[in-house]
């Protein structure tokens, strides 16, 4: 699958959370590359997700400049243009 | 119309799904998440052929295993309502769509209890979590407590031992109600202190959690524990809201069911911890679900 428009796409998780797992693996699949930060190793990245989003819980993720709490499929579908 | 709907994500769901995509009937699964509890486990080591699987590794397994019978399956649809017309059928009402069916299996698992005090929805994600294996690394070097006196608030108290500086587990009960073995592993740690007989009654902050007030024992003054994370482990409830007054549930809140996996309503089967069912187990909600799919089989066949 090919993006017609590149987006900035983050993702800050840990490795056993499930709904970040269901994220990252939904990305994948809509073929969406992401830049993927594990705040159990990242401890500069945990700040950045804390301070951005005022959440201390994963995933959150950021699309093009938009922070997105919890795998909010709807958000993110409609923030990348993914049409089901 | 189906002959089937199946709401649920959880084993019972995914095992009832599996065995009704075999009989080849219009069947349909409406699920919000996958995996429900199950996803959650941070270890399973008592499924049968799989000694020692995470719960999501263990889902995946069941999900993957689903999809290959090729079910018709609405994914991350919330239920809002389920209705029985004049003529008995079922209506599932979710967000924008209505779907009839002669038959339900409601596999709705269950969801986390909640503790009902001042702050607890205002900084849930703010330090509150229900999740340690997602949350736990966040609280690196921070003072933490765990609230519920169960196998699950110590797990989360063990998981959360790696990183957290203190965790103090406060359990409204006059002791521990978990395993032996839990409990002997988690004296052999400093860093963790049991707080019994808590009630707690507020959880404060400014933008993140900072407190929580707790009393001790029956008139025991108000005491304030400085804390930066809060875990709930308090255990959780049927998740049977939508059927409440479809069909008969016991006293907590839980689907009555037979061994047929039958409800008070002929036409609407329940399977998995939802129900009665002795045993809120993975390997007995798979169980169940495949028996509510066959004996919903049978009741159609019946006419």
């Amino acid at each position: 699958m090919t993006q017609e428009k590149k987006h900035q796409v983050k993702v800050w998780s840990t490795a056993t959370c499930p709904y970040c797992v269901t994220l990252k693996t939904y990305l994948e699949e809509k073929g969406i590359e992401y830049e993927h930060i594990d705040v159990s190793v990242d401890k500069e990245g945990a700040q950045e997700m804390i301070k951005k989003s005022g959440q201390i819980g994963v995933p959150v993720s950021e699309i093009d400049g938009e922070i997105i709490i919890g795998f909010d499929k709807a958000k993110i579908n409609e923030l990348l243009e993914i049409k089901e | 119309m189906y002959d089937v709907i199946i709401i649920g994500g959880g084993p019972a769901a995914i095992s009832a799904g599996i065995y009704i995509a075999r009989k080849k009937i219009k069947a349909l699964i409406i699920v919000k998440d996958w995996g429900g509890q199950m996803a959650y486990a941070p270890l399973i080591r008592n499924y049968p052929g799989l000694d020692n699987i995470t719960g999501m590794d263990l889902n995946n397994k069941f999900v993957e295993h689903l999809e290959k019978n090729k079910p018709e399956i609405k994914e991350g649809e919330e239920v809002q309502e389920i209705n029985l017309t004049d003529n008995k059928i079922i209506e599932v009402k979710t967000k924008g769509n209505t779907y009839q069916s002669k038959t339900l299996i409601m596999a709705t698992g269950r969801v986390a209890k909640k503790l009902g005090v001042p702050g607890e929805e205002k900084f849930f994600g703010k330090g509150i979590s229900y999740c340690s294996i997602c949350d736990a690394p966040l609280f690196q070097d921070k003072e933490v407590a765990v609230i519920g006196g169960a196998d699950s608030a110590l797990a989360t108290a063990i998981e959360l031992k790696t990183y957290a500086s203190k965790v103090c587990i406060l359990t409204a009960g006059d002791q521990l109600r978990a395993s032996q073995v839990l409990q002997n592993e988690i004296k052999k740690v400093d860093k963790i202190k049991i707080i019994t007989k808590a009630k707690v009654s507020e959880i404060k902050g400014d933008k993140f959690v900072t407190s929580l007030v707790y009393s001790n024992g029956t008139g025991g003054q108000k005491k304030e524990l400085p804390v930066e994370g809060i875990f709930l482990a308090i255990g959780s409830l049927a998740n049977s809201i939508f059927v409440k007054n479809l069909v008969e549930l016991n006293e907590q809140g839980e689907i009555k069911v037979d061994s047929k996996n039958k409800t008070s309503q002929p036409n609407i089967f329940a399977a998995g911890d939802v129900t009665d069912v002795s045993h809120k187990q993975i390997i007995i909600a798979a169980g169940e679900g495949a028996k509510a799919a066959l004996n919903a089989y049978d009741f159609l066949k019946k006419g």
